[in-house]
Order: C-alpha cells, then structure tokens, then sequence
C-alpha cells in the first residue's frame, strides 16, 4: 500500500484542522474516518463560539486555521454574548447550519492539494523502536506514514446508554473503535473513562411554537475570521425559549434508577458544566424550573435540538417528561437524547506539542485527550498538525504561552493538570484574561500564524496593514493634547465628562469611562478614524493599566514560576510528599515550582516541601 | 550524579534548652536511630560499677537501661555512660517518641540531663561519636514541616516561637500554633472565594439560567470579609509590640539626666536585664520586663547643635530612635533655665502626615511623656511649678507628665506607672487573631487595598472582569500567608452553588 508523510485518524473537528495544516505545509497526508458523510459533524449542540470559545476560533483563525471561516459561513443566527459586559469577556457564538456545515469541510478537504480522504477503521498503530510509522486497517492492510494523528472523538470503545439500552458506537449511527485505546494502554498509556451527553431531537412540525418564547440573534454580525465579510451568506433564524415545570422534574425524579448513570451502569465522569436534566434536578432540587433552548439544527431541518435537556433515560421516560413541558405537548422524537461512555488518554502523557511522551511522532488531539467542545478540539488539531508537519520537516516546535492565547492556556491546563471531567475552557482558567481579547486577536497572533507559515501571505500583509494604522492612531493619540479652553469645556460638559485643569493627551482623554473614539473627531476635526479600529484602539486605552496590574499580580504568584526544579531529582527520596505526588512529579518532571503546582494531586504542602528541599538543599 | 536528600535520614541532635547553667537540660534527637544511640550509652544502675540497685522514686521501678521496644511517649528513668572512656556522664530521664507521633514526624528522643554545660557537652560528643549530627538552626521544625506535621504558619509561627522573648509573645506564637491564626485567614480566603465564584460565574455562565447578581448579598460578605481583614491589620501593631517589645526612648539635652533614669528603672529588674553596651555617643538599650511585657528602653545621644561629626551622627541616630518609638520620654531637667522643644517636632516631622502613621498608633499625647527630673534638688517645687508653666505655654497641657529623680529606685517608679497606665492593653492578648509577622503584615495590607477597591467598584457597577481582577489580588495575597496557590476552587464553588448546563 501506499505512504504517507501524516495520517489523521478521524474527520473530526480536530482532524479537519490537523489535517489541513499537514496538507498545507506541502506534506502528503490522509485522513482516515469511519464514516465520510459525517466529516466536521456537529455531534451535540449546532452552533460554534460562545464565551472563551469566541476567543479560540478567532485565535484559529489568525493562527490559519479553518473553523473561523466554516462558521461564518453557515452562521444561522449570530450573538455576542456579554455585550454588556467588559471588552475583555464578550465572546461570539453563531449558531450553524449542521448540514452545510460538514457540506462546507467536506467541500474544503475534498479540494485541498496533498490531501487524500479515505473510509476505513484503523484497528491499531505500527510501533516500532517506541515510533509510530503507521496503522493497520480493518482489512488487515497497512498504511505507512512519518507520524500519525489520532482525533477518535468519542469513538475509542464508545458505549452509548439509552435507559437500559446499551449499544457499542461512538454517535448515533456509527460504530465504534474497537482495539486502538486498548493497543495504546498496552504500550503503557493510562486510559481511562469519560462521559458525555446530548438532549433529543424533535421534529419541528410537532411543536406548538405559540407556547413558546422567541428568541433573536444580534443585529450586527462580527465574522470570526478576519477575511470573512460582514455580510452573511444566509438568511437568519430564531430560537426558541420554553422551561421545565414541576410535574417534569416529579417523573424524572421517579424514574431515576432508570437512568444509566443514576443506576451506576456508568462509570465515566461527566462534565460539571453540562449535567444531564437528571442531574440537576437531584443537585439543584430548590429548583422548581429549568429553561431549555429549542434550536434549529439549519434553515431548512426538520431537526430542533432541546439545548439544557441532556438525558440517558430511557425513551418512554423522555417521551413522558417531554410531554409535561409548554409547547412540547405532542412532540414527537426523531432521536432520543443519550450518553456516551468513551476512552481518553491522561493528557499528562503528551507534551505540549501533543505529541504522545512515550511513542514518538504519535500525536493525539481533541477528545481522545479529555477535553470537550468542537473549539478545544479544532485548536488542537491544529497545534498537533502544526507539530506533527514541523517535526517531519525538521523545523522548531510550536508551543503557543498562556500569555498568547487561550490556546496556550487550554493545552498547559491539559498536558500539566490533566483533566477529570470533560475539559471545556473558561474565561476564568485564563490568568491574562484582559490581555487575551477578541479584539486583540490579531495583535497577539498574526506574527505566529505567519512564522508558523500557514496564514496566506496576503492575508498577513493585511493584518499587519490593519495594525499599522492601529499603531498610527494610537501615536497620535498619544502626542496631540486637547487645551482647557472654552470651546473644550463646553464640548466635555456636553459629554458629561469633567473639565479640563490642565492639557491633556487624547489618550488620557479616551482613558475616561463616558468618553468613546467616535468623541475624538469633536476636538480634533481633521481626523478620520476607520470604523474596525474603533473599538480596539478605545479598549487598548481604556484596558492599558488593568493589564499591566494584571501582569504584575501573576508576577507575584509566579515568582515561584521561574524556580527551576532540576531534572535529575528522584523525587521518591523527598520527605513530605504522599506517593502519589512523588510518583506524579517523577512522571511528569516539572521544569518548574510553577508547573509543579499546576499539576492534579500534587498539593500545596508538597510545593512547600519542595521549596524547603530546594532551599536546603541547594543553597547548603 | 543522581541528586538525592541524604541529609533527611540524618539523625540529628541538638542542645534544644537556652545556653547556660540551669535546672536541667534538653538533649533532643530525632531520626531513625534517635533512640538506639540512646541505648547505646544507658545502663542499668546496678552495673559492674557497684552502685547500688535504687529504685526510682514514686514508680516502684528499678532503674535499668533503656528498653528494647519502648514505649512512645513514656519516660525513662537511666544513667548514661560514656563509650569515649566508660565514664559515667548522668543521671536522666530518656523521653521516646516513636516514629510518626512525634513533634517532627521522626522517632524522636528527648534527654532531661542535669543543667551543667559541661555534662550536656559530653552527652552530646557521645552522641556525635555514635553517629549523630548536630542539628542545624531551625532544622526540627523544617523536619516537622517536611513531614506535614505542621503548616507553613505553623512552622513561622514556631520559629517565632524560638526568637520571642517574652511570655506575651510565647502566648500568641503558641495561639498560632494551635491554628487560630490559619482559622481566621481561612474564614478571609473562605469569603473571597464565595464572592469570586458569584462574579466568575457571572462571567462565564451569563446565558445560564441562574441568579448571581444578588449585588447586595455580594456586597454584604465582600464587608464582612474586609471587616476581619482590616481588625487583623489593627492587631497587627499590638501583635509587633507584643512579639518584639514596647519601644521607648529617652529625648532630651545633654546632662538632663537621661542616662541614670534608664540605669534606675533597669536597677528595678536588674536580674532580667541584658544591656547592650554602646558608646556614650550613640544609642544605648536595655530592656525590662512588665507584667510578662518585654519593654525595650532605649537612652540617646543628648540633642544640641553640635558641629562634631561623630556627635552629629549619634544626634541623628536618636531622632530616627525616637521616632521608631512606641514612646518617647522626653527629659526636662527642672533646674535648666530653658530647653529645646524643637527637638520634638524634629522628631515627628519625620511623620509626612498624619494619615501615613499606621492607623493604629497611639495617639501622640501618649507618644510623648514629659518628664521633669531632678525634683529632688527643687528643694522648695518652684523650678517644678515654672517648667509645668511653660509646657502649658508651648501648647503641651494635653500631654502626660511626671515628676522624677533618678536617685534612688523610687524616684523612677512614676515612669512605670505611666507605662502600665497607657499600654495595659498591650499588656493583655485577648484576639486570637493577632498577626505578628511582618510578611503576614505586607500581604494582608495588599489583600485590603484590593477590597477596599472592589467596594468601590461593586458601588459603582464596574466591568465585572475588572471587580474580578481586585478580589483575585486579594485571594492570593490571603493565600500566600497560607502558603497556598490560587487553583481551581473558585470554579469547583461555581459548579458547586450554581446550576450550570446547557
């Protein structure tokens, strides 16, 4: 059979990015699914971005990346969530077209140059000398490659749970992989379990929709990729709001033995943030409502998805709690809502490259590594591809800071922490949450994206063209002074903004809470200010000495960062420290004080008793 | 090389009572072979040496060796023998703690020998000769710290323990050590983590159908929280003087008599003074105890316009003394015609504003006590009746002052009395949650700054990423006194108050 330089196992979210990446550094890769009809699915919820989300694809997007673009694309309905809220935390989610969704990524892979799509089951790796050099397929045949992705989502030995009812797969609809997490954890990976959910499907015309709350997306659509026009492609559509009651949660509650994980068949841990309606009405049982979003799954589906009602209670219960809630009196399913149990690797076990500690140029990205969402699992694609392709081509690592993205944050969290539920990203897991912004997105990455040799050049020499008239404004800004005169402290009264005591920059001036760019031209007529730097250049002023105390804070907690913990440290001979957390460091072998305290199970009194060490012993 | 601690499997020994003659002696050891080198120089009283069998008071026990299994916490009536030269070195009461019970953690060995420098010298050359090390400063408590016996306040706490010198200080480090202190900060880090979690939540979980912007409720324990902050900062003054001493300094001009009232009010408790001599020219302290007290007093260099270098550097060194003061005696001598009050404001002009003194300092008409001395030799009182008039005229009524001579131990008690009048409740520990370290000062002042800020903004409807920004300075100023890291707890309390799920 023939070689390849990559092979990505799976079609995934992360393997669309993994693979396109390969692909487009000119290295001969394929891709490997079960299943081509599903490539890019959205397996869950229909929509890409929301809060620190947002941040991802954009991230992706400077960085070359193709999610941003996908979902620009097949935007159904757009919203800024946290509009209200600071610059900082505001987050874009659109939601999307399922079908033209993975119409749009089958489209773009079929089309990209070096990249060849294949359907078949990889059955386990070829290993030789702790290197991957391939993978055996279903059939038996081998296919030889320099390194191998793996992106099986949820596929390594998926179950999924309906009531009672138990079905090997990783979705609805497909099968699952069966042999490759138990080839891996017999070359020494820890594998362990996790679990996820999703609500049901319902057939649109079964809905009394007048029982129902509408929902409207923004009126202004921000595009996630910086090429992307402002205009969409498609027409826009409503969501809808409904609540559970009491009588939904009595039936529930009365049938929970039924329910998988209630009735211990499941061991997984699930996510926190996304608990099965079973869940909450056992923690949260105060609460005698809880609202659920009914989506359209595309313009024209018949498919609605009832976000916020994720359950594996088997589907005469579903039916029956259902139909208590407004709206949903005779709904009728086209699928019942289900768990997933699946195989993840300890993400602990890969560095920062997402390439696997023991077996070189294996790398694994997205869910086989414990995280969760389509925007973690695209980003890591996209690092893993990056990664993988540099390594063949002999070039530096590309390793992003938790100073630079959130990219960086979510793959440290990872590879240091290691996860036990799910790992979806936050804004609150960012220490440099004012620093990292969408608006700022370019700023941040476009010399990365350009280095790293995927972002087109036209489309940096633009980035950069836009940065330039930023630098420009902000120039100005800083050397043209307004003068407390007349004319200037009436035109301040006017915007409610004190008078002047002495000059003052228009910097200074936009560092004012009530004062906004478009202010600027009042006291300086002559200027033009374009309309996408607007708000970037308000929020760099207005954000200058947040970050800066920002930067100084984590400085503080990380003057302990820096300390470097030797590497020949057998940390089974230091006193103080639990078995497990000597068994941990010496696993993981943290470079730092600070990447010792990031990792799970390794406990504050054991940072101490390494600092006691350090300093007993090294300075003696 | 392979880099690993050899040094922790040491067993260590070391004298753990002061230097000096005294009642009895602490030998202690602690590591694996503590009570085995023990053993090792122990004897049965009724040894070839031909002393005779006694037995040991009250316990009906004969004296012998030490056991081969003994019991922890048990004490062991022995003799010990030298293995140097078979000479017996004492009589002694062996201590065992076995391995996991004791203070470090360790097995641990105590020896109570006889006070005598000597004889704990040759126990201790025994030991040594057998194996052990010396310890090195603090290294008991580094063990004991290392094993998890205590916490990182625990540990400064004992090391205070070790430098305090006096029985206030001791009660308070001991407080510490039983955890108050971590409990207090706990209770800070406790409700700043609720009040984060509420605001990251309202963040993070903007869309979800839950109510975090109960503001008042937030605003409420955000109170309360810097309430305890800012009464651990009030005590922290009191914890210092507590800890370190009351510091008063002698002010005057030459030849007033500053020097024999110190010598007179340390002639008082002569036995538990240590002075540390000075040149005449510089500072010269010495310290007294009151009611279990420490008072630190120091004389200074009289004040007057010298044009002597060296003089005018001892000059300074008394302002800046005087301005480190708790208390500052400023001496009058009654038969002078005049004196230079001038001195004083030098002195708190070192103070840039009132608002920069710590809020807790006492009042400036306790800062200063006058002290018109020599009354002895004001054989009618009218020197005295003129000086009191003059300090009405300079505008000092309000201040205490006190008539002495420093002739006779008497003569000074006046100035006692003030001390005791004024600072009793220095004198007393009654909050448990005194800090007295100054690292733990830096870093709560920093955590009060902050909430103080996030009071503000919570008043005034501020971005939340920014709100958010002040409480997570404050959490991890707070934590860092702790010895803890800021980790995933404010998500665990948003799962954990919240019902999150789409």
């Amino acid at each position: 059979m023939e070689s390849f330089d990559v092979i990505i196992v799976g079609a995934g979210h992360a393997g669309i990015e993994a693979s396109l990446v390969c692909a487009r550094k000119g290295l001969k890769t394929l891709v490997l699914t079960q299943n081509l009809s599903r490539t890019g699915f959205m397996s869950c919820n229909p929509s890409i971005g929301g809060l620190a989300k947002g941040h991802i694809v954009r991230e992706l997007d400077v960085l070359g990346g193709e999610m941003a673009k996908a979902a620009d694309e097949t935007c159904v309905q757009f919203k800024r969530l946290n509009a209200g809220k600071g610059p900082a935390v505001r987050g874009s989610r659109t939601q999307n077209d399922k079908n033209l969704y993975t119409q749009y990524m089958s489209r773009t892979l079929s089309e990209q140059k070096n990249l060849t799509l294949k359907e078949a089951e990889v059955k386990s790796l070829i290993i030789k000398n702790h290197q991957c050099v391939g993978v055996r397929v279903e059939d038996g045949s081998e296919v030889f490659s320099k390194a191998v992705i793996i992106t099986a989502g949820t596929f390594m030995n998926g179950v999924m749970y309906i009531g009672e009812v138990k079905e090997k797969g990783g979705r609805i609809g497909d099968k699952a992989s069966v042999g490759l997490s138990d080839q891996i954890s017999e070359y020494g990976f820890c594998v362990k379990r996790l679990k996820t959910g999703t609500p049901p499907r319902l057939y649109r015309d079964s809905i009394d929709w007048s029982k129902t709350q509408v929902q409207k997306g923004d009126d202004v659509f921000y595009p996630f990729s910086f090429t992307s026009s402002p205009k969409l492609k498609l027409p826009q559509i409503d969501c809808f709001l409904t609540k559970t009651n009491e009588k939904t949660h009595e039936i529930i509650a009365k049938n929970l033995k039924k329910s998988p994980i209630y009735g211990g068949i499941i061991d997984g841990v699930g996510p926190r943030y996304c608990p099965s309606i079973e869940d909450k009405i056992v923690r949260f049982s105060e609460k005698n409502e809880h609202q659920t979003f009914l989506e359209p799954e595309g313009i024209d589906s018949e498919s609605i998805y009832l976000q916020g009602i994720s359950t594996s209670l088997p589907e005469n219960i579903q039916y029956e709690f259902l139909h208590t809630i407004a709206g949903l009196e005779n709904v009728k399913m086209i699928r019942p809502g289900y768990a997933v149990e699946y195989d993840f690797i300890e993400p602990t076990q890969i560095w920062h490259t997402l390439e696997t500690r023991q077996i070189k140029y294996l790398y694994f990205a997205g869910q086989v590594n414990g995280s969760s969402g389509y925007e973690e699992a695209a980003a890591q694609g996209f690092v893993a591809g990056v990664n993988a392709a540099h390594k063949i081509l002999e070039k530096k690592e590309f390793i992003l800071g938790r100073e630079e993205a959130y990219i960086g944050v979510l793959i440290d969290d990872l590879v240091t922490k290691g996860t036990k539920e799910p790992y979806r990203m936050f804004t609150s897991r960012a220490e440099h949450r004012l620093m990292l912004r969408e608006d700022n997105t370019v700023d941040r990455l476009s010399e990365r994206g350009y280095e790293q040799g995927v972002l087109p050049s036209q489309v940096y020499k633009k980035m950069k063209q836009y940065l330039e008239q930023k630098e420009k404004f902000l120039t100005f800004f800083e050397k043209n002074k307004i003068y407390p005169n007349g004319e200037t402290q009436k035109k301040l009264a006017n915007l409610k903004s004190a008078p002047l005591s002495k000059p003052l920059s228009l910097k200074e001036l936009l560092r004012r809470s009530e004062i906004h760019t478009s202010d600027i031209s009042l006291f300086c007529e002559d200027i033009q200010i374009p309309e996408d730097i607007k708000d970037p250049l308000e929020i760099e002023i207005k954000y200058e000495g947040y970050i800066k105390r920002q930067k100084q804070l984590i400085e503080q907690t990380q003057k302990m960062e820096e300390m470097k913990l030797p590497q020949d440290i057998d940390y089974g001979f230091i006193c103080g420290l639990s078995v497990e957390e000597k068994e941990k460091l010496n696993e993981v072998k943290p470079r730092t004080i600070g990447q010792a305290q990031r990792i799970s199970g390794v406990n504050p009194s054991a940072i101490q008793s390494l600092l006691i060490y350090l300093k007993g012993h090294l300075n003696r | 090389m392979k880099w690993k601690p050899s040094n922790d499997q040491d067993t260590i020994c070391a004298i753990s009572t002061p230097p000096g003659v005294g009642g009895i002696s602490v030998i202690r050891l602690d590591g694996p072979n503590a009570f085995t080198v023990v053993k090792k120089i122990s004897f049965k009283l009724n040894n070839k040496i031909g002393l005779p069998e006694t037995e040991v008071p009250g316990t009906g026990l004969l004296g012998t060796g030490l056991p081969e299994k003994p019991e922890s916490h048990r004490a062991y009536f022995t003799r010990l023998k030298s293995v140097l030269d078979d000479k017996i070195l004492d009589e002694v009461i062996v201590t065992y703690f076995a391995f996991g019970k004791s203070y470090t953690g360790n097995t641990c060995v105590e020896i109570s020998c006889h006070g005598n420098p000597l004889v704990c010298a040759e126990i201790i050359k025994n030991l040594i000769h057998l194996g052990c090390r010396m310890a090195e400063r603090g290294e008991f408590t580094y063990r004991a710290f290392m094993n998890n016996k205590i916490d990182l306040l625990q540990a400064e706490s004992v090391l205070s323990l070790i430098h305090s010198q006096s029985k206030k200080s001791l009660e308070i480090s001991l407080r510490q050590l039983k955890g108050e202190l971590s409990q207090a900060i706990s209770k800070i880090e406790e409700g700043l983590t609720l009040v984060l979690a509420h605001i990251e939540a309202g963040i993070d979980f903007s869309e979800e159908d839950i109510k975090v912007n109960d503001e008042n409720m937030l605003k409420e324990k955000m109170k309360n929280t810097h309430q305890i902050i800012k009464e651990m900062l009030a005590n922290y003054k009191k914890g210092r003087i507590i800890k370190e001493g009351l510091l008063v300094t002698f002010l005057g001009e030459p030849n007033v008599g500053k020097s024999s009232l110190l010598n007179a009010m340390l002639g008082e408790s002569r036995a538990i003074v240590t002075d540390i001599a000075g040149t005449t020219r510089d500072t010269i302290e010495g310290q007294i105890q009151l009611k279990g007290q420490l008072i630190n007093l120091i004389d200074s260099a009289g004040i007057y316009d010298s044009s002597d270098e060296i003089e005018k550097e001892g000059i300074q060194r008394s302002l800046i003394s005087a301005q480190k003061s708790d208390v500052v005696f400023f001496v009058i001598d009654v038969l002078a015609e005049k004196t230079d009050f001038s001195i004083l404001n030098k002195v708190f002009d070192f103070y840039p504003s009132k608002d920069c003194s710590p809020k807790d300092d006492p009042p400036k008409d306790k800062k200063i006590l006058f002290v018109l001395n020599k009354i002895d030799q004001d054989i009618n009182g009218e020197k005295t009746k003129k000086w009191q008039k003059i300090l009405k005229k300079e505008g000092y009524e309000d201040h205490p002052s006190c008539h002495v001579h420093s002739l006779t131990k008497k003569g000074s008690l006046p100035l006692v009395k003030f001390l005791e009048e004024n600072f009793s409740n220095y004198l007393t520990v009654e909050s448990s949650s005194v800090i007295n370290q100054s690292r733990h000062f830096e870093l709560l002042t920093k955590a009060d700054l902050a909430c103080e800020r996030v009071l503000e903004q919570l008043q005034d409807d501020y971005e939340l990423e920014l709100i958010a920004l002040d409480i997570y300075e404050a959490l991890v100023n707070v934590k860092e006194i702790l010895g803890k890291k800021f980790d995933d707890e404010v998500m665990d309390r948003v799962f954990s108050d919240f019902c999150i799920g789409k």
